[in-house]
């Protein structure tokens, strides 16, 4: 990037104390303080690495017990719980946290900001992530291992037919959702507004564009299954009966909450590899991605329409032939983007000179597959073959095609395309190529011939099955096919990690690629670019950059700075011009304290100990009350923090920065959350032929004064971000005003609490009799819980009030709680419709 | 273990299997073809330009968009895969029509209720007051009405040669129509993992012309033979098969008659049904013309004595997770069970 | 390149809502559909009476028809933002457009697929 004339450059000083507040933190304080993206994101991908490990290796236990018919190697139980565990851990501990660990690696780079906006929310998903696999693979220890499937269909998950081994399983998922939500939450707002300046959306690289509509299908998709996770934990344990059909539940309940996750978690899976390939197929091929706003629009009609397909893992559950077809069609439609991004590599390659490296040999390994897939997925999308091909190895192979060719395949590619970024060092072409056609073959003999399995008779989820089937050699070549398979993973792993004592020195930008990661160091220093790169085009390495002095001059603004705090440009979002200084955090442990409480509340809840979960409770509050002194502390408490380069104000009210953008993300996915159980609630109606058994809640004077009380909480809370300069320097004006509005929404916010509790406790509804009272509690329940989250955020405010002596930071924060506030209201609105209006309204 | 040969969809048996196989075949030329298309056009073009990369300059500027690219792109992979697509939604849909909707009990003649259990097929014939465990018999050529219900988890009902696969879920009643052309056996089974011996659920349809399903369904409605009526019978084609090799004394009436007793008094009798005895469990399957059937414990094996002598005395070693405890018998009167229940045709 | 030319914000706000009404359609097309199908035929017959098919299918037709003439729309004023964007020389709100154009056409496809089901199949069967 060139530097204008008149501009200052950094002296060695201003680098030298850039650097310092930029350090690393070492020793211990590096494992457990460190919270850059960069080793974030190592982290997940590493985690994730060792959890494929393991569940390949319980596919090779499976393999080897399915190479002859009737075998004995394995029990039907342990059977059971390896493909139960297989797939939990592929879906939920490998491909979904890889993914998010790659993109929390690469966004920033790609970007050119500096770290993730929220970098210790970041690494407390982490957290909650590892608690995650470690509490489900704790089943392993106490010799209670899930076996109801990575779909846990109820009611064979449910309390009659599923010991403890299911509650491990759903504490488990829990946590990992949790942590898929919180990470969907930073990939927005990175996205959104932490692009170079002049990295217009038209700009953007294809990978950010999916990782954007990726987050937005998470928190659309993955809520529904926290919620669904949530019914099917009361059903076990607290005797409701959401999905028990003698008192108004129905488990087809469950397989709706599940597949509204699972499938858009298939193209959660599916996108970001197809992203990965648009990113290295036009660099090894030497030439622009052809067709980039039809791929990008390709990748916006698949997130969207991978939202309505869930109906097609019920095609057999006996729904009206309409119903089906309502989702055939949107499962072919789906194809249509897929056919579009095909074509744009293949033109792609056509036009430019490919090279035969090994990110392109996995790129084209990836289309070979792919298309495979894709076509078998139209085949299972129509739902009279699916009759038919459901539930046998027909699917199987159909899906490992999708998964394996399309995320595991650009993966690969993407891990050997990246490497030298990450590491500095290039792996071994010779050995990477061996490892290629090694997962080549393995992968193509080991689940090619399922098709022919699933179309000759076999289900899947089978621990044996009989010679007369007639489909022992096809289960044979399977089998050998998987160790080959395996082999190939083994040695990809080994290049890429002799690489890192052996490889050549990469430099920056070994394969002349065309995005700005590249032009960070390889591997990237820890606030990735000393001087923020400014963007004119599509392909900003290929391309002059832009004379622009505007963009310069953030630039300029950011060379190397500021250096007493962490930060980075925040822009607009469309035109991405420049805004605003973001904050970035600094190493704490407090993620981690946060994130071992939540685990610790969940082991209390296994071993049924209320002094555990007590205490985990305490551990968690204190550690959010520390994260945000020192939240605080960093945005300068108890003084101005000036402007980046005089000009660019640290955080400003509105979406101008990171705080706005959480604070709304966090009111979505509530309303997402209680929207879940109000439609549940619809469909278990209108299934039901009592509804509700008894009375229904009845009390509109308790709820109504619940939503003007939310209603005073909001205005309070508007009001109050409303007064006081905005200038740093200004003498604080509105201290009074910010203390009576947070202390105005406090007491609303209370005096809420108390009456959703008071709804319930003057109600005569019995959560265990009917699943209309279980609904009633379990509205109330999340309207409690969304009014306690409100009333955090407002204490926040509180606490910036208190500690800061300009306002700005305060009238930031109220109007984050007053963002919140307005989620929880319309909480109550859903939750008081659901409880009340719609029973009385349908037939 | 199970007489049916073929165990896939092909080749289809019933006019619906059928009309989802010519659905299959379009799917799979169709497929085959975009997919070879793609794969060559990538091949092409890889290796197209291998040839030129020999001419490579380190400084050539990789090349800008075409305006010809989006034309490809929107043409070649949005307007062709749409028209694709369109053509085979049309197909599905109208396949979707002729075989997705029941029959309607009315236009049905014949009505089977088969509820899923963990893990075994409860077959009932309403209109005939006939129940049988892990076998339907159908007439040829006519529709035949499955209702498909489960009290306890989910299964899914599948017999590829005749149609696709519904699942029974409890708390509704799901309807397949089966329809086979000819008699044979049809092989079906548990098609949803339903628990541990998910594995072992299976069942098998057994297709009759007309007058022999007939003559099925009178002898089942039958209640079953006593030892006592075992003397009216004209002859014994089962005591002969089964009791050649018995040792020497006991005659198989006695014998049928010590088997019954030992039957009545022990724990079978909680889970077991065997019509015109006091035997009245419904926990298991009915066994009342148990010795009709060609598998024992839902398919796991044959139904002959030395399997049924294992499944009575370490069922939980056949298949471990099924409901039935082992039950402990000396050698004697485990002869002489097996020998009443192969009296139970 | 030289510095960016500001758009005409409102080329901008154009674009922007063209990029966003298609996607909102299509889903809404597709959840209207399935919970007015399924959830009023469920509804009628789990409370023992026979579900007024006709009139179901008619109101599904007609919220889809409705939907398909918003996403239309938004492709038009998408288009119109292109023209402007094209003689503005402005790349963003040009991208939008065409962006928008091209969702337009995909969900109008999508909608259409999906309202022809209840032509062709019993709505409550």
């Amino acid at each position: 990037m060139t530097t204008t004339d008149q501009e200052t450059r950094p002296t060695a000083e201003d680098r030298s104390r850039f650097e310092e507040v930029w350090a690393r933190p070492r020793g211990w304080r590096r494992a457990l303080t460190s919270v850059q993206h960069k080793s974030v994101g190592t982290r997940y991908m590493v985690t994730a690495a060792v959890f494929f490990f393991v569940g390949g290796i319980q596919a090779l236990f499976m393999r080897v017990q399915l190479a002859q018919p009737e075998q004995q190697v394995l029990s039907a139980q342990t059977y059971n719980e390896l493909f139960t565990m297989h797939g939990t851990t592929m879906m939920f501990l490998f491909a979904v946290p890889f993914l998010e660990g790659l993109a929390a690696y690469l966004l920033p780079l790609m970007l050119g900001a500096r770290d993730m906006p929220f970098a210790r929310y970041n690494t407390f998903n982490y957290w909650c992530y590892l608690f995650a696999g470690i509490i489900l693979y704790s089943s392993f220890l106490v010799g209670m291992v899930p076996d109801a499937g990575w779909f846990a269909y109820v009611p064979l998950s449910g309390p009659e037919f599923a010991d403890k081994a299911m509650d491990i399983w759903l504490f488990g998922l829990a946590l990992a959702e949790l942590a898929a939500i919180g990470a969907a939450i930073e990939m927005i707002v990175v996205v959104l507004g932490m692009r170079a300046p002049g990295m217009s959306l038209d700009r953007m690289p294809i990978f950010a564009w999916t990782m954007l509509c990726v987050a937005a299908m998470i928190i659309l998709a993955f809520v529904p299954l926290l919620v669904g996770s949530m019914l099917l934990e009361l059903d076990r344990n607290a005797g409701t009966a959401f999905f028990d059909v003698e008192r108004g539940g129905d488990p087809l309940l469950w397989q709706h909450l599940f597949w509204i996750f699972g499938h858009p978690e298939v193209y959660v899976m599916f996108l970001p590899g197809a992203a990965i390939i648009s990113q290295v197929v036009p660099v090894h091929s030497r030439h622009r991605l052809v067709g980039y706003p039809f791929v990008v629009a390709a990748v916006v009609v698949t997130a969207i329409m991978s939202l309505g397909l869930w109906v097609h893992h019920m095609y057999t559950t006996g729904l009206p032939p309409v119903t089906l077809s309502f989702f055939t069609a949107a499962s072919m439609s789906i194809s249509v983007a897929s056919g579009v991004q095909v074509v744009a590599w293949i033109t792609t390659l056509w036009s430019g000179r490919p090279r035969l490296t090994v990110p392109m040999l996995f790129s084209l390994g990836f289309l070979f597959t792919f298309v495979a897939g894709g076509i078998t997925g139209v085949m299972v999308a129509s739902a009279p073959f699916d009759a038919q091909a459901h539930d046998s190895y027909f699917v199987v192979a159909h899906f490992h095609y999708v998964l394996i060719g399309g995320m595991l395949f650009p993966v690969m590619a993407g891990l050997f395309h990246w490497w030298p970024k990450f590491t500095g060092r290039i792996p071994s072409a010779r050995l990477g190529t061996v490892s290629f056609w090694l997962t080549f073959a393995g992968f193509h003999l080991t689940f090619f011939p399922m098709h022919l399995t699933g179309l000759w008779g076999m289900p899947r989820r089978v621990f044996t099955y009989d010679a007369t089937l007639g489909v022992g050699l096809l289960n044979l070549l399977s089998t050998v096919g998987a160790f080959v398979l395996a082999a190939g993973f083994v040695l990809a792993a080994t290049t890429l990690l002799v690489a890192l004592r052996r490889g050549e020195r990469s430099g920056p930008n070994p394969w002349g690629a065309d995005s700005l990661e590249w032009a960070a160091d390889s591997p990237p220093s820890s606030p990735n670019f000393g001087r923020i790169p400014v963007v004119g085009s599509r392909a900003p390495l290929w391309n002059p950059p832009p004379q622009d002095p505007e963009l310069d001059g953030m630039a300029a603004a950011f060379d190397h700075a500021p250096q007493n705090v962490r930060a980075t440009p925040f822009t607009t979002v469309l035109a991405a011009r420049p805004g605003t200084a973001a904050v970035q955090a600094r190493p704490s442990l407090w993620p981690l304290v946060t994130a071992g409480g939540l685990a610790l509340v969940a082991v209390g809840l296994l071993v049924g100990s209320v002094w555990v979960v007590a205490a985990s409770v305490l551990v968690i509050v204190a550690g959010f009350v520390a994260w945000e002194l020192q939240n605080e502390r960093e945005l300068g408490a108890g003084e101005a923090r000036e402007p980046v380069g005089g000009r660019y104000p640290v955080e400003a009210p509105g979406p101008r920065s990171p705080g706005w953008w959480g604070a709304t993300a966090a009111a979505v996915v509530l309303v997402v959350a209680v929207a879940t159980v109000a439609f549940s609630l619809l469909f278990l109606e209108v299934n039901a032929p009592v509804w509700p058994a008894g009375e229904t809640l009845g009390r509109p004077w308790l709820s109504a004064g619940t939503g003007v009380a939310l209603a005073l909480a909001v205005a309070a809370a508007w009001w109050g971000s409303r007064h006081g300069p905005l200038d740093h320097a200004a003498a604080s004006e509105a201290r009074g005003v910010h203390l009576a509005a947070t202390a105005t929404a406090g007491l609303a916010g209370t005096a809420a609490l108390a009456l959703t509790v008071a709804q319930w406790v003057t109600s005569d509804l019995d959560p265990t009799a009917h699943a209309y009272d279980s609904g009633v509690l379990t509205l109330l329940g999340t309207q409690a819980l969304a009014i306690v989250l409100g009333l955090g955020i407002t204490g926040c405010a509180v606490v910036a009030r208190l500690t800061h002596a300009r306002d700005v930071r305060p009238r930031i924060m109220l109007q984050n709680s007053a963002m919140l506030w307005t989620g929880v209201l319309v909480v109550w609105a859903i939750a008081w419709a659901a409880t009340d209006l719609v029973p009385v309204a349908v037939v | 273990m199970i007489d049916a040969r073929i165990r896939s969809m092909f080749p289809p048996a019933g006019d619906v299997a059928d009309r989802v196989d010519s659905h299959w075949q379009l799917l799979l030329v169709v497929g085959s073809v975009v997919w070879l298309v793609v794969v060559t056009a990538m091949l092409v073009a890889v290796l197209r330009r291998r040839r030129a990369e020999r001419e490579e300059r380190d400084d050539d500027v990789p090349g800008d968009e075409p305006g010809r690219g989006h034309l490809v792109v929107a043409f070649l992979g949005g307007v062709a895969p749409a028209l694709i697509i369109l053509g085979i939604m049309a197909d599905s849909v109208l396949t979707l029509r002729d075989t997705g909707a029941a029959t309607d009990a009315s236009r049905a003649p014949v009505v089977v209720e088969v509820d899923g259990r963990q893990f075994w097929w409860e077959v009932r014939y309403p209109d005939h007051d006939v129940e049988t465990a892990n076998e339907i018999h159908i007439p040829t050529g006519q529709d035949v009405r499955i209702e498909l219900t489960s009290d306890d988890v989910i299964h899914s009902f599948w017999v590829p040669q005749l149609a696709g696969k519904v699942d029974l879920v409890p708390g509704r009643t799901n309807v397949l129509t089966l329809h086979a052309d000819e008699p044979g056996t049809y092989w079906g089974r548990c098609a949803e993992y339903c628990g541990l011996q998910h594995a072992w659920m299976r069942f098998v349809v057994v297709a009759h012309d007309a007058p022999e399903y007939a003559g099925w369904l009178e002898a089942q409605a039958r209640p079953a033979r006593s030892p006592d009526r075992v003397d009216d019978g004209d002859d014994q084609p089962g005591g002969d098969e089964t009791g050649g090799d018995d040792g020497p004394g006991a005659g198989p009436d006695t014998e049928v008659a010590a088997g019954r007793e030992i039957f009545m008094s022990s724990s079978c009798v909680y889970c077991h049904t065997i019509a015109g005895t006091e035997a009245r469990g419904t926990l298991g399957p009915d066994l009342t013309h148990l010795a009709s059937r060609q598998a024992i414990g839902a398919g796991v094996l044959p139904n002959d004595r030395e399997s049924l002598a294992r499944w009575i005395t370490e069922p939980q070693d056949v298949k471990p997770g099924n409901a039935m405890p082992g039950t402990e018998l000396d050698d004697d009167e485990l002869d002489a069970l097996i020998t009443y229940l192969e009296s139970l045709e | 390149m030289t510095a960016v030319p500001a758009a005409r914000p409102r080329t901008v706000r154009a674009a922007v809502t063209a990029v966003l009404v298609p996607p909102a359609a299509w889903l809404a097309a597709l959840g209207l559909s399935y919970v007015v199908q399924d959830f009023a035929c469920s509804a009628y017959t789990s409370a023992g009476r026979v579900p007024p098919a006709t009139a179901i299918g008619a109101v599904v037709v007609g919220l889809d028809v409705v939907l398909l003439a918003l996403t239309l729309a938004a492709g038009v004023v998408a288009w119109q933002a292109y023209r402007h964007a094209s003689t503005e020389h402005s790349p963003l709100p040009g991208f939008l457009g065409v962006l928008g154009m091209i969702l337009s056409l995909a969900f109008a496809g999508g909608i259409v697929m999906i309202a022809v089901n209840p032509l062709v199949l019993e709505v409550c069967a």
